[in-house]
């Protein structure tokens, strides 16, 4: 009656770790150890769609606000496509004084956008998150 | 001894799970996601937009000076073979082709500096671009449609450009934009409210890609420049050389790009433009009609232009000036039919 005993009990065990291992190895070890790297959805570009002109900060700022972005460095070059001359060139930082540079990851865009006058405006953009 | 078994097997497995647990732990597995419609769609959509706004750029500008050259050639080549109606339509389909050609060097020479000037620029950013092909093109060109005279003027680029960019995506873009101006005409007659009058047809519009984009043309931008040596003889207002210059004294939009005008070329009376072609019937009569009488048949070269959306364009139109005349020797008068048409064979019209 004992041996049984044992024989029963110790199938109960062996039960007992398949189905711990089972839910270790199917549900809870492949979230726990998996890292996905997704490029991050920043529409930058159908931000700067929505206006004509801008200003370096005033595109910065609206990044800033648009994506809650910590950190944003805006170039825009204005070049006359014509007369192949840079006619303009503004820049403007965000940059936090609290956060950390090796605390963000960063998103380079760099786009141009022509215009029927022969304009051409170069958008070099750094957007950083945390 | 039996009774440590169990205890030695759960200690077997219990070792298993803290091994594989600590390998779990201390190694991981990485998934990177790529979104194919995200960054990289919005970017060469761009570039798309990009190109197209070149193409119109390249065609306004070069289109501009184009027109310049395209006018200033044509009047510099085209003679009329005064009396000779087949070989002034000869000179005039010549001169039509050269002055094309001319036009043609300033289209291209526009879109091939500007997409350079672009390319340099998305270099810079990194993309490898290989102009496949970049060619800008004017071409004024008459033929006929049954009895109707039609003039058909098309300035256009075309470029094939094969991109690869910083990621690596490939794509090529073949755009070709074009403006175009037809016009079309099948017969007019003087009329005793002092003028000559053209109904013509005029079809404007600008074609990107295999889309058309239907321009109404405004009223007050219609004109037809006509050139012919016949003008010396005749008795009309507004004769400069050998020139006339027609306005439309009516014009209405039928719809797909289709207006229809009214054009004329004034004159004091019919009586005074019927006298001014038989008094110079000897320089003017070139020939015999079918009905036996004298009749001149003369070549009134004409062109006209229109400004799409500062996108000029050229076309031109074969008109021939018809005429017979007859004198009635009982009453000592003199009867004439004169008709203006598109097919120099037809005496269109009632």
């Amino acid at each position: 009656m004992r041996a049984q005993s044992i024989v029963i009990s110790a199938y109960l065990a062996v039960i007992v770790f398949i189905l711990v291992f089972a839910i270790l190895y199917v549900l809870v070890y492949p979230k726990t150890t998996t890292k996905v790297f997704e490029y991050k959805q920043l529409d930058i570009i159908r931000l700067i769609r929505t206006k004509t002109y801008w200003s370096a900060c005033e595109l910065a700022s609206s990044i800033a606000s648009e994506f809650g972005a910590d950190y944003v460095y805006v170039n825009i070059t204005v070049v006359d496509l014509v007369d192949n001359e840079v006619i303009n060139k503004t820049s403007c930082y965000r940059r936090p004084v609290n956060i950390r540079e090796e605390e963000l990851t960063y998103f380079v865009y760099h786009f141009t956008r022509l215009t029927r006058n022969g304009v051409m405006y170069i958008y070099d953009i750094e957007v950083g998150v945390r | 001894m039996k009774a440590h078994i169990p205890i030695i097997i759960s200690l077997v497995m219990l070792s298993a799970l803290l091994v594989s647990t600590l390998y779990y732990i201390t190694s991981r597995t990485t998934h990177v996601g790529e979104t194919l419609y995200g960054y990289t769609l919005s970017e060469w959509i761009l570039i798309n937009s990009d190109l197209e706004t070149l193409c119109l750029l390249s065609l306004t500008r070069g289109s501009q000076n184009a027109s310049r050259v395209f006018e200033e050639t044509f009047l510099d080549t085209y003679e009329e073979v005064f009396g000779d109606f087949y070989a002034s339509l000869n000179n005039f389909r010549s001169a039509l082709r050269v002055a094309s050609i001319a036009a043609s060097h300033e289209v291209d020479r526009e879109i091939d500096r500007l997409l350079l000037n672009w390319v340099k620029y998305k270099r810079n950013e990194g993309y490898i671009i290989d102009i496949v092909n970049s060619t800008g093109y004017y071409n004024v060109r008459i033929f006929m449609d049954g009895e109707w005279s039609v003039g058909r003027g098309v300035a256009g680029v075309h470029i094939v450009v094969d991109m690869v960019s910083p990621y690596g995506e490939h794509r090529v873009f073949n755009r070709v934009v074009e403006a175009v101006y037809e016009i079309r005409f099948w017969y007019g007659h003087p009329y005793s409210d002092n003028g000559i009058h053209w109904p013509v047809s005029l079809i404007a519009y600008i074609r990107i890609d295999s889309a058309r984009y239907y321009y109404l043309i405004p009223h007050e931008d219609m004109y037809l420049l006509i050139i012919s040596d016949t003008l010396y003889y005749l008795d009309l207002i507004g004769i400069v050389d050998n020139t006339i210059t027609a306005y439309p004294i009516s014009a209405f939009y039928y719809g797909a790009g289709v207006s229809y005008a009214l054009f004329r070329i004034p004159y004091e009376s019919l009586m005074h433009f019927a006298i001014s072609i038989i008094d110079h019937k000897d320089e003017l009569v070139t020939g015999v009609s079918e009905r036996g009488y004298p009749m001149g048949l003369h070549l009134w070269a004409t062109l006209t232009s229109i400004n799409i959306d500062n996108i000029i364009v050229y076309s031109a139109l074969k008109v021939a000036f018809k005429f017979e005349i007859w004198r009635y020797y009982s009453r000592c008068n003199w009867g004439i039919r004169v008709r203006f048409v598109g097919d120099e064979a037809s005496w269109a019209g009632p």
